[in-house]
């Protein structure tokens, strides 16, 4: 079978895996979490995840890097008789408090996947008290994209019927996105052109400096995330929605949560006393067009960074206008064609090389925050296995630094914040606090 | 020269299908678009495309709910926009 090249975005994860295990992390994993009312089978559940790993042998293939190009690649030979993903089943322990299920997650999402063997991703479920059952898909960022995992989720959840034709659906080539195919129709200068003009930006808003709490934590960091879910009810969700239209216009979600969120973290930094230097925010933006989560095997996605100075921090609306004249200014300049052509020529340096260049052009910070928004998960998800899906969210990794990180997504209506830090760039009583002030802005209307 | 309501009808159609939204769902003038998955950045690509080929700038105050919800309700707009711009002139 012809092997599968990574494209730049992969190869960025791939890298930051690379980072992150060094530093002695579990490695770039993200998590998405169901919850259902009454226990599933195993049994069936592993019959199912053995069909589909059959059929997408991505699932169990090993990443080799070419020998002259350098390109990694996915060697789907290398699955052939291996084994399949792992599925762990934890029982209730009766009397569990939430600090038991939470460190029991906790260790979850420290537990590393053993890529160098072709392990991608695992499945836990966990039982709870209330009799209902909680399951925890765990993979690594380099195989797929959150929008790809909520589509693998969605055919392990609903039979095989339900499965699309292979190799549509997985293979990169078979459906490549529209920024892979204006990629591929540009010479390596031009690349390396559109390249340059990324990195121009990254130095601009590194002249600043961007603030972090990474660095004034740097001591105390341990190699382990922990993380907060933020949960709306419908009508919770809907008064957001209502805050979003009066105060920022139509389709302004990320603007409305990014500007809550950031002046949250400025009220942070403030009571913790940090220098109000420029917040930069890493904003992943999804390439897929609309309708779609095909390829589900690989990340569709490319960076956005915004800088937010002090005085774009005022108040809400100059944290929303900031936010939307760099959108504009972003579209306007091609920026997203940029950052794919730098990511792209990443493919062919080795990941610690590409990690070193990052963090120099940074001054070793990157940024001071992650800031995600899938936005709504995959309406297919709504029955897993024959029940209702009560809730969803997701656990993201955040790369340190900056180690800390927030992702919005909302399931059937309802809105979902998840906060993930690395321990030690917070505790668990300030992640409260920032977390309840987070709420409260986000309830307030802007 | 201005267009007509039909012809920038059409060429909003073929933008978004071809660059926004996948076929798995088929666009027609009336399709809803915020119900249809229709984000932010989508739109502000949409935005630079019509300013850059109608020549058609449409000022922040326009972009209400009720004028993106669909082609038609675009299309309105924007000839409505460039009506005012040939007046002007």
């Amino acid at each position: 079978m012809k092997p599968l090249a990574l494209n730049g975005t992969d190869c960025l994860m791939l890298a930051f895996d690379y980072q992150m295990r060094k530093l002695g992390f579990a490695g770039n994993l993200a998590q998405v979490v169901l919850g259902i009312p009454d226990p599933i089978s195993e049994r069936q559940l592993r019959k199912r995840l053995e069909t589909i790993a059959d059929q997408y042998a991505i699932m169990t293939a090993k990443q080799k890097r070419s020998l002259i190009k350098r390109i990694p690649f996915w060697d789907i030979s290398s699955s052939a008789g291996r084994k399949h993903p792992h599925i762990l089943f934890h029982p209730c322990r009766q009397g569990a408090a939430w600090e038991d299920s939470h460190a029991l997650k906790r260790k979850i999402l420290n537990s590393p996947l053993q890529n160098k063997n072709g392990e991608w991703l695992r499945l836990d479920l966990i039982e709870l008290p209330s009799g209902g059952m909680e399951v925890v898909l765990t993979w690594s960022h380099a195989l797929m994209d959150a929008h790809g995992a909520e589509y693998l989720l969605y055919m392990l959840g609903n039979g095989e019927s339900n499965l699309p034709p292979a190799p549509i659906g997985w293979a990169r080539e078979g459906r490549p996105s529209k920024m892979e195919q204006r990629i591929a129709a540009v010479n390596f200068f031009e690349k390396c052109r559109q390249a340059r003009r990324a990195f121009s930006w990254i130095d601009d808003m590194a002249t600043r400096g961007p603030v972090s709490l990474f660095t004034v934590n740097r001591k105390r960091i341990a190699n382990r995330l922990d993380f907060r879910v933020l949960s709306f009810t419908a009508s919770e969700s809907d008064q957001i929605r209502q805050g979003i239209k009066a105060s920022c216009g139509p389709l302004q979600e990320s603007a409305y949560y990014m500007a809550s969120v950031l002046l949250a973290f400025q009220g942070l930094f403030r009571e913790i006393g940090i220098d109000e230097k420029s917040s930069v925010v890493s904003f992943p933006v999804n390439l897929r067009k609309i309708g779609t989560r095909f390829p589900v095997f690989t990340n569709q996605a490319g960076t956005l960074l915004y800088e937010f100075q002090p005085h774009d921090l005022e108040n809400f609306p100059s944290a929303v206008n900031a936010f939307k004249s760099q959108t504009q200014k972003a579209v306007v300049q091609d920026a997203l064609f940029a950052n794919l052509c730098l990511m792209d020529l990443s493919r062919v340096l080795p990941s610690w090389y590409y990690i070193k260049k990052t963090k120099q052009s940074m001054k070793g910070e990157i940024a001071s925050l992650v800031f995600a928004n899938p936005g709504r998960a995959f309406s297919g998800l709504s029955r897993f296995m024959e029940r209702e899906v009560s809730y969803l969210h997701h656990v993201p990794t955040v790369v340190a630094p900056p180690g800390v990180g927030v992702i919005f997504s909302s399931f059937e209506g309802r809105l979902s914040m998840t906060l993930v830090w690395v321990e030690g760039v917070l505790d668990g009583k300030r992640a409260d606090l920032l977390t309840a002030e987070i709420r409260t802005r986000l309830l307030a209307g802007g | 020269m201005m267009k007509t309501r039909q012809t920038i009808e059409n060429a909003l159609l073929q933008y978004l299908q071809s660059e926004v939204f996948d076929d798995a769902i088929p666009l027609t003038a009336e399709t809803d678009l915020l119900a249809a998955g229709f984000d932010s950045l989508a739109l502000l690509k949409l935005i630079h495309h019509i300013e850059e080929s109608m020549g058609v700038r449409i000022p922040e105050s326009e972009i209400t709910e009720a004028r993106i919800a669909s082609v038609e309700a675009l299309s309105e707009l924007i000839h409505s926009l460039q009506k005012d711009e040939t007046t002007s002139a």
